[in-house]
């Protein structure tokens, strides 16, 4: 995996790039995880190129103050799409990063090829609420732990959510950018937009949900209404596993992603 | 020296384990835990302490504005303000402030003030604030949005009161068509602005480019504010004048005893009520809140410099969390302190916590007449006033 810097629509953002074969277009949660790389985008990039940016106000990358909402994100990635003469490509997405896949697989459905969404936000259901991950606060990471993992002693958990006051400055910065960035997009409406439900029946692309079933922060609620909106969607539910999916259940997510992403190889073969 | 009695307000009653079973006084404290037999009484009850306040010779009273917890219940201070037009004929009102992003659209602060500003025949102190980081939560307003929201409806507001109107307003955030404010302040061009702040070199340097008045941020170490006045003094500096004392305000818990002893035997337990059960939560900065440089700073700073990080009465002592004491103790303090900030304007929290009417009233009275007079003599105000403000610092620089 290498690191770069490309411009896109006057942004300075930054990539991580690896593998080989047709690309895979990787939009992370608000954790920030594809500049950490991980096993799930290793195992990936055996056939496939995974293009990981870091979005706007995460890492290095710039140009959050041109991002008000969703529907900038959509658009910065759509011109990252052109810069790279993607006419169509392959997306993944977990969380945050879901929710910017849907978006953009429902407005501009013919640019989107296979779809792998794993613990997605993007929409509310009425009485099952999401927790809040911006209440999380000094001194409270063990219960940021046990929100996210299904096992709260899990060897990642404290790599995903670390003590704050044992972060130096730039590790420290990193974790402020980016719960910031992620703020502006989802403070309010928290963490979806209330269009995309409509517009979901609009999506071409054959889906993959993947959800883990003790997910408190997007309960697998979620995964279910989902697969029922997006036309060509199947959900498939991990067990002992939480929102931080890619982390606590990368052999099953990557299993699963994988099949999906061949499956589509397989058909355009 | 001018001398405000400022009141945050407080809930009094909460249950003694209230902390072992609440972790924050803020957003998510239970509004169950009011109870309206015992509440009902607080408002007029609180009211009165700043009407005798006026009584006592204060030059001013303060009220500020905070929502949905138990650490002060003024979250509309105007109404509060209202009321003490009608009460006091003389003490200036310092509302500090109202916490302009949480008014969508922000006119309606520059209406109300105005209103009070006619009411009050001129007395009125317009604090501007951009609200805690716990009302961002409660309001659901983009806290990664606080700062451009809270510039954007300072520059509304402003225009609202020294432009005529109609004229239209397109910003960022607020987009209003017809501004044109009815009514108009009585203090032209405005009643005078003060901007509290936690240190943020933006914020100082945003006072001292507009001549406003700065207030700190209570509940921080003695040090922090020396720093913090020093920092803002050079600021003015960088603009070519001497900050003017009424250009900083001093925020205090203060108890006056008849001894040493009796103060801190009167006060302590009130202290320990209001740290305990009322400051946390406080702190919650929630995301885009602050510039990210800021945040580490108060992140390194919250155990060592701030209140929630004091557990013993010692700890009180040499922090200066709080000024307590005889008389003569307390002056001294004040006095040995405001030498080295300079502050013109000393505002005091008299009633803290769960102090009961009785003490907050015999508190207020010696130190009005047993400590004002004295500090009045070692600060006497400045021949020549604050300097003039400056709402659009940079317009006059384009048509000088």
């Amino acid at each position: 995996m290498e690191v770069g810097f490309e411009e896109i629509a006057g942004r300075r953002v930054q990539v991580a790039e690896g593998g080989s074969g047709p690309p895979l277009l990787y939009l992370h949660s608000a954790a920030g995880e594809a500049l950490v790389w991980m096993d799930v985008l290793n195992g990936l990039a055996e056939d496939r190129t995974v293009v990981a940016p870091a979005h706007p106000g995460f890492w290095e990358s710039q140009g959050l103050e041109t991002i008000h909402d969703i529907e900038d994100l959509v658009n910065h990635y759509l011109a990252f799409m052109d810069a790279r003469g993607w006419e169509e490509v392959d997306v993944m997405g977990t969380s945050l990063g879901g929710w910017i896949a849907m978006e953009l697989a429902a407005r501009w459905p013919e640019r989107v090829g296979r779809m792998v969404l794993a613990a997605s936000v993007g929409i509310r259901i009425p009485g099952v609420p999401m927790a809040d991950v911006f209440a999380m606060s000094l001194g409270k990471e063990e219960d940021a732990r046990a929100l996210t993992f299904h096992d709260p002693h899990h060897p990642l958990a404290k790599m995903a959510i670390p003590d704050l006051m044992s972060l130096d400055d730039d590790e420290l910065a990193n974790f402020l950018k980016a719960m910031a960035a992620t703020a502006k997009i989802a403070w309010n409406p928290y963490m979806h937009d209330p269009r995309l439900e409509s517009m979901l029946g609009r999506v071409t692309a054959d889906t993959l949900l993947i959800w883990g079933r003790s997910d408190k922060v997007v309960p697998v609620a979620y995964g279910n209404r989902l697969a029922g909106l997006i036309p060509r969607a199947r959900l498939e539910v991990v067990e002992e596993c939480g929102h931080s999916i890619m982390l606590e259940q990368p052999t099953a997510v990557l299993e699963a992603a994988r099949g999906h992403l061949r499956a589509g190889a397989a058909a355009a073969a | 020296m001018k001398f405000f009695a400022f009141h945050l307000m407080p809930y009094r009653d909460l249950p003694d384990d209230f902390e072992e079973h609440h972790d924050t006084a803020w957003v998510w404290v239970p509004n169950e835990l009011w109870d309206p037999e015992k509440a009902s009484g607080y408002y007029n009850e609180y009211i009165d302490q700043l009407v005798y306040a006026e009584e006592l010779g204060f030059d001013g009273v303060c009220v500020n504005e905070h929502h949905q917890n138990v650490y002060g219940l003024m979250p509309s201070p105007n109404l509060i303000a209202a009321a003490l037009t009608q009460r006091t004929q003389r003490v200036k009102i310092a509302i500090v402030g109202n916490a302009l992003p949480l008014y969508d659209p922000p006119t309606r602060v520059a209406e109300e003030i105005a209103m009070l500003d006619n009411m009050s025949g001129g007395r009125i102190i317009a604090g501007q604030v951009v609200g805690g980081g716990p009302e961002y939560f409660s309001f659901s307003i983009n806290p990664a949005q606080a700062r451009s929201r809270f510039a954007e409806a300072h520059e509304l507001i402003m225009r609202a009161w020294t432009q005529p109107g109609p004229f239209e307003f397109y910003g960022e955030h607020y987009k209003i068509r017809y501004v044109n404010s009815w009514p108009r302040p009585l203090q032209q061009p405005h009643p005078p602005v003060w901007i509290p702040g936690v240190g943020s070199l933006e914020t100082m340097e945003f006072v001292a480019k507009r001549r406003y008045a700065y207030m700190g941020i209570p509940y921080f170490h003695i040090d922090f504010f020396k720093k913090t006045y020093g920092l803002f003094k050079q600021a003015c500096q960088r603009e070519g004048y001497d900050a003017h004392p009424e250009q900083m305000g001093l925020l205090m818990p203060i108890y006056v005893g008849e001894t040493d002893d009796q103060a801190r035997a009167e006060f302590e337990e009130h202290f320990w009520y209001f740290k305990r059960k009322l400051i946390p939560g406080l702190t919650l900065a929630p995301p885009g809140y602050t510039s990210i440089q800021s945040a580490i700073r108060v992140f390194r700073s919250v155990d060592k410099l701030f209140i929630s990080g004091v557990e013993t009465w010692d700890g009180v002592e040499r922090g200066t969390y709080a000024v307590v004491g005889s008389p003569d103790t307390v002056y001294e303090k004040l006095a040995q302190h405001n030498q080295e900030l300079g502050a013109g304007n000393l505002l005091g929290l008299f009633q803290l916590g769960n102090m009961p009417a009785d003490k907050a009233r015999a508190n207020m009275a010696r130190f009005a007449e047993q400590v004002m007079p004295r500090l009045n003599e070692r600060f006497p105000d400045a021949a020549e006033g604050p300097p003039a403000q400056v709402a659009f610092p940079d317009e006059q620089l384009a048509a000088a």
